[in-house]
């Protein structure tokens, strides 16, 4: 009997959601979020980086992920979504190399974490979420936490946004089997698109797209997640 | 009374257990089907010792299990089955959020802890009437065994028209067949049956379907889709081989392989789930974009280099573009082999194409036919590791063999995959074809293969004869931006010129496995590499599985660091499953022994050892079957079904019959074990290919004819142990408990045999644990 109350007990202690406000611990947990996760992994854009440390990623995670917002894992956020490993968010906000005021669009609005990043960054966000609890809690979210640059909007992101083409980068934020021809027909010369190659729950590498002309230069870009151990290295010492 | 409730709570029993393994399989991940007979085995363990420790509590020595408690029992049994089903409906069980919130791992030992009650009940009943009926325990078996062989089969004949949860009710409503016939000890009892029978009344009902609806985890492809606008279940199947659902959507999309050059549309496709997951996709031939854009996808690279288009056979698994390559080739006839018939039947409605539902291994095998494309379409586990469990008989080097032998002369087979890092499944598929082109004595192997990469995926070619660098297939990868991983005859400026990684590893890595089959040394290069990517074998068919524990450190720093990318992996619930089986069992089996010295079981070490191995051995031989039987019928639960039928029915009049023998059978029987099962495993392996092209109803016989040879010498060692090793009410209850442990122990060892050595390995555990109860048991019944 003791050791059910017991049980029953850690039961609610795991489950209890924590206050999402802006505190000094979420401050200090967002700045170490940003030294030992992403600077440390060799991110040293400076923009991307305040970007990082500027977005209060606790309000974009539910509730009872609240204590887990600033850790170095991926996270669900309902209706079988993730929010991506911190590393991740900032890896692919780098690659895109962004100019101050560039038009972005992101497909898979998901959270709206990535998007704020964006936003952060200066960059004038168009994003569109397929799933209408996703849209309409990320898009509360934008206009509680005041980000005027970003445009959110319910529906497939597969034909991209045509009325605010072309961008002078695109984000696919989930795993897909191919690139939409529409949206590589909606980047800007010289443009890029970034989007992540495998599982959030498994191995991810990322996928950089650049447009040159008619042709597409195409980076895999392994970043910390795969340290490169090839030939004599693979085998056994 | 008795024997008639034994009969019944088996049967719901086994039906239960099939049904659980389904419901797993939809709602969560199957890795926690996998779990489904370790719990069962669990709950029937924990009831033996909840016995032994009741006798040995009992100072006046009366009976632990009277009359009053089988109905009892049975009640208990049918309530609890109702509580699971609510129970799997209401707790918020996700296994893809488990290293995500700390919650889910208190919500899996609920789930887990539940889910063992009705095998507790159950175990209980079928124990306590070991106990009561002390000189029948061969009519105890096998009253137990024909129900259960009965229960095993009920799913497979009833999901076709009632699903998961339908059952489930329709199992707890079985064994109150009981008060039916006045069987309750009184008013109370009959009033309590009458109450559950109201329960499952309404469980059944519209409104309770919250209640009993089994919904796929919100992390499953079907989930994922439904939540998109205008996106609607069309059509769904139940079968004992999985639950089929046609989604219908203007969103869905599918070409992994896709050229980035490729400017058109591309059709909307509907898609076809097999419990919630792994799409197959149907594609709108009406629109525009079909089947043109096909050809630009890295696998169309065979139908394009191909000298002569005229069959082309497609081995359908999920995805579907091998349907669209194989239409826009334009090639005369198409043969397109799916091993669901459901699907089948789909496909072929869909596209008005020859689907036939057969298993790839077995056409080949059954018809002269050769085609002059062999396409294989399977494209693995989402996350690296997640199949790890999963058999499959597609891409073992037999075979390749087999797609060799049904090529015409200048005839291609074709697969492609998810682009791995570290390379892993292409360095597994090439060395399997290369082995196979050895095999059939062609001279340079090597030179017959090649690997082409797209962003996402490869794609391997095979070939009869040497594949060169022609213009047309030079000209394909540079105009669509694919880059050439291996082609004995280019060089390594064309293995990383469009999707461009900071070194050619793939390249790098598939010389480096060339070089040491030229040079006799691919055994070396397999053991050194950093994961398993040796080619799999019909006897070690899991294609998915690469981890080497040995490497599993220096594995975690290539892929960053990040822990979570094993919690999927196979092996590693396999191990952890086993660890927490041994401490549960260590527990079962000691705290018997510990509750004082007046009824404490006395089982001899002999008596103990015997019940030991004639419990991992039945189980042993049984998951042998199985996993052989899999390779014959190509559906494992199938496989299980007609094993676990055909093992338990013979099970039972082994056990029938060992009601006249006297004590030396013991050892005799066990000796029959080892003979009958060996037997099993040599005819079964010894002509596996010819067997293969037996027809369906005559793989059926077989499966069920070597399920029944050794299942009748294994049914005649319990009763017989009950009868002359373990004569006390309190030593019966503990040689239970006993066998159920082992019989857990088995089963998860079984799985690790069969991914770490091959499923030959179960078969020779199985004949070493009879061989040990042969030893045991001529000195268990004496002293």
């Amino acid at each position: 009997m003791r050791m059910l109350f017991w049980c029953l007990c850690s039961l609610l202690l795991v489950t209890q959601p924590a206050k999402a406000d802006e505190t000094p611990q979420t401050s200090a947990a967002r700045e170490r979020m940003v030294r030992e996760q992403i600077k440390a992994r060799g991110i040293a854009n400076p923009a991307v980086l305040a970007a990082m440390g500027t977005v209060p990623r606790h309000r974009f995670v539910p509730a009872d992920q609240l204590r887990a917002a600033y850790d170095d894992r991926p996270l669900p956020i309902g209706e079988g979504q993730t929010i991506s490993q911190p590393y991740i968010v900032a890896l692919m906000t780098d690659l895109l190399g962004l100019a101050p005021a560039a038009r972005v669009l992101e497909v898979g609005t998901g959270s709206g974490y990535q998007a704020a990043v964006l936003a952060a960054l200066g960059a004038e966000v168009y994003t569109v979420e397929i799933k209408q609890p996703l849209h309409a809690k990320a898009a509360a979210a934008f206009e509680h936490l005041g980000y005027r640059s970003i445009k959110s909007r319910h529906g497939d992101g597969y034909f991209g946004w045509e009325e605010a083409a072309p961008f002078d980068a695109i984000m696919i934020t989930a795993a897909v089997d191919h690139i939409p021809p529409p949206l590589l027909a909606q980047l800007k010369e010289g443009g890029r698109l970034v989007l992540p190659l495998g599982s959030p729950f498994g191995y991810q590498n990322l996928v950089l797209v650049t447009r040159r002309g008619g042709d597409h230069e195409v980076r895999q870009i392994a970043g910390v997640l795969f340290v490169p151990l090839t030939g004599r290295a693979l085998e056994k010492k | 009374m008795t024997l008639a409730a034994v009969f019944l709570v088996s049967f719901s029993t086994l039906a239960f257990e099939v049904l659980l393994a389904r419901v797993f399989a939809v709602s969560q991940w199957n890795h926690l089907s996998f779990l489904v007979i370790s719990v069962a085995l669990f709950g029937f363990a924990a009831s033996g010792t909840v016995l032994a420790a009741l006798k040995s509590t009992r100072s006046d020595g009366s009976d632990p299990f009277p009359q009053r408690w089988v109905p009892f029992a049975a009640l208990l049994f049918a309530a609890s089955l109702l509580a699971v089903l609510v129970c799997l409906n209401r707790v918020p069980l996700d296994y893809h959020r488990l290293p995500h919130q700390p919650a889910q791992a208190l919500y899996l030992l609920v789930v887990y802890l539940a889910v063992a009650v009705p095998f507790f009940f159950s175990g209980a009943l079928v124990a306590g009437a070991f106990i009561r009926l002390p000189a029948h325990p061969g009519t105890v078996y096998w009253a137990s065994m024909s129900g259960s062989a009965l229960g095993a089969l009920a799913p497979a004949l009833l999901l076709p028209f009632l699903d998961e949860a339908r059952l489930l009710i329709a199992a707890a409503l079985l064994p109150l067949a009981l008060f039916a016939f006045g069987a309750g000890p009184g008013r109370g009892a009959a009033a309590a049956a009458l109450l559950v029978a109201a329960a499952a009344i309404f469980l059944l009902t519209p409104g309770a379907a919250p209640l009993r609806e089994i919904a796929p985890s919100e992390f499953k492809f079907l989930s994922q889709v439904l939540q998109f606008p205008e996106t609607r279940v069309v059509e769904a199947r139940t079968s004992v081989r999985g639950r089929i659902e046609r989604v219908a959507s203007p969103h869905l999309r599918f070409a992994p392989g896709l050229s980035l050059q490729y400017p058109g549309a591309l059709p909307a496709a509907q898609a076809v789930f097999s419990d919630g997951d792994r799409p197959l996709f149907l594609y709108d031939t009406a629109a525009s974009g079909w089947p043109d854009f096909a050809r630009h996808s890295l696998s169309f690279t065979a139908y394009a280099v191909a000298p002569r288009l005229e069959r082309v056979l497609v081995i359908a698994g999920g995805g579907g573009l091998a349907i669209a390559c194989a239409a826009a080739s334009g090639a005369a006839e198409v043969l397109i082999l799916h091993p669901n018939p459901a699907v089948a039947q789909m496909i072929g409605r869909h596209y008005r194409m020859n689907a036939a539902p057969e298993q790839a291994r077995t056409r080949l095998a059954r018809a002269e036919e050769r085609f002059d494309v062999i396409h294989l379409e399977n494209w693995g586990a989402t996350i690296p590791g997640a199949g790890a469990l999963d058999q499959d008989h597609t891409l073992t080097v037999e075979a390749f063999s087999a797609y060799l032998q049904r090529l015409t002369p200048e005839g291609l087979f074709v697969v492609s995959r998810r682009l791995l890092l570290p390379p892993a499944d292409s360095l597994r598929l090439w060395s399997a074809a290369r082995q196979a082109l050895a095999a059939a004595g062609v001279a340079e192997p090597e030179r017959c293969l090649a690997l082409l990469r797209s962003w996402d995926s490869f794609t391997l070619l095979m070939a009869r004869s040497p594949l060169r660098a022609t213009a047309p297939l030079l000209e394909r990868a540079r105009s669509l931006n694919f880059d050439v991983v291996f082609l004995a005859e280019a060089g390594a400026e064309l293995a990383n010129r469009y999707s461009v990684f900071d070194a050619p590893y793939h390249y790098q890595e598939h010389l480096r496995l060339a070089q040491a089959y030229s040079a006799g040394r691919a055994q070396e290069y397999f053991r050194d590499y950093l994961i398993d990517a040796a080619p799999q074998s019909d006897l070690r068919p899991f294609p998915e599985r690469f981890l080497k524990w040995s490497r599993a450190g220096e594995l975690h720093r290539t892929l960053g660091g990040r822990s979570h990318v094993f919690l999927f992996s196979g092996e590693a619930v396999v191990a952890v499953v086993f660890a927490e089986a041994l401490l549960v069992s260590l527990a079962l089996l000691l705290i018997p022994r510990r509750l004082g010295p007046e009824g404490t079981p006395r089982l001899r070490p002999a008596v103990l050892f015997f019940f030991l191995s004639i419990g991992a051995g039945f189980m042993s031989a049984e998951l042998f079957l199985v996993y052989a039987g899999t390779f014959f019928l190509g559906d494992p639960v199938l496989s299980l079904t007609l094993v676990a039928a055909g093992v338990l029915v013979a099970a039972g009049a082994g056990g029938l019959a060992a009601q006249r023998l006297g004590a030396s059978a013991l050892r005799g029987s066990a000796v029959a074990a080892v003979f009958c099962v060996a037997l099993a495993a040599l005819g079964l392996g010894a002509a596996a290919e010819t067997l293969l092209a037996l027809p369906w109803t005559g793989r059926c016989g077989l499966v069920l004819a070597a399920a029944m040879t050794p299942g009748f010498a294994m049914g005649m060692l319990f009763p017989l142990g009950m009868r002359f090793a373990a004569p006390r009410p309190a030593d019966k209850a503990y040689a239970w408990a006993a066998n159920g442990c082992a019989a857990v122990l088995a089963a998860i060892a079984s799985a690790q045999l069969a991914i770490g050595i091959g499923i030959h390995a179960i078969a020779a555990a199985a004949l070493l644990c009879y061989v040990a109860a042969a030893l045991a048991g001529g000195y268990a019944h004496r002293g």
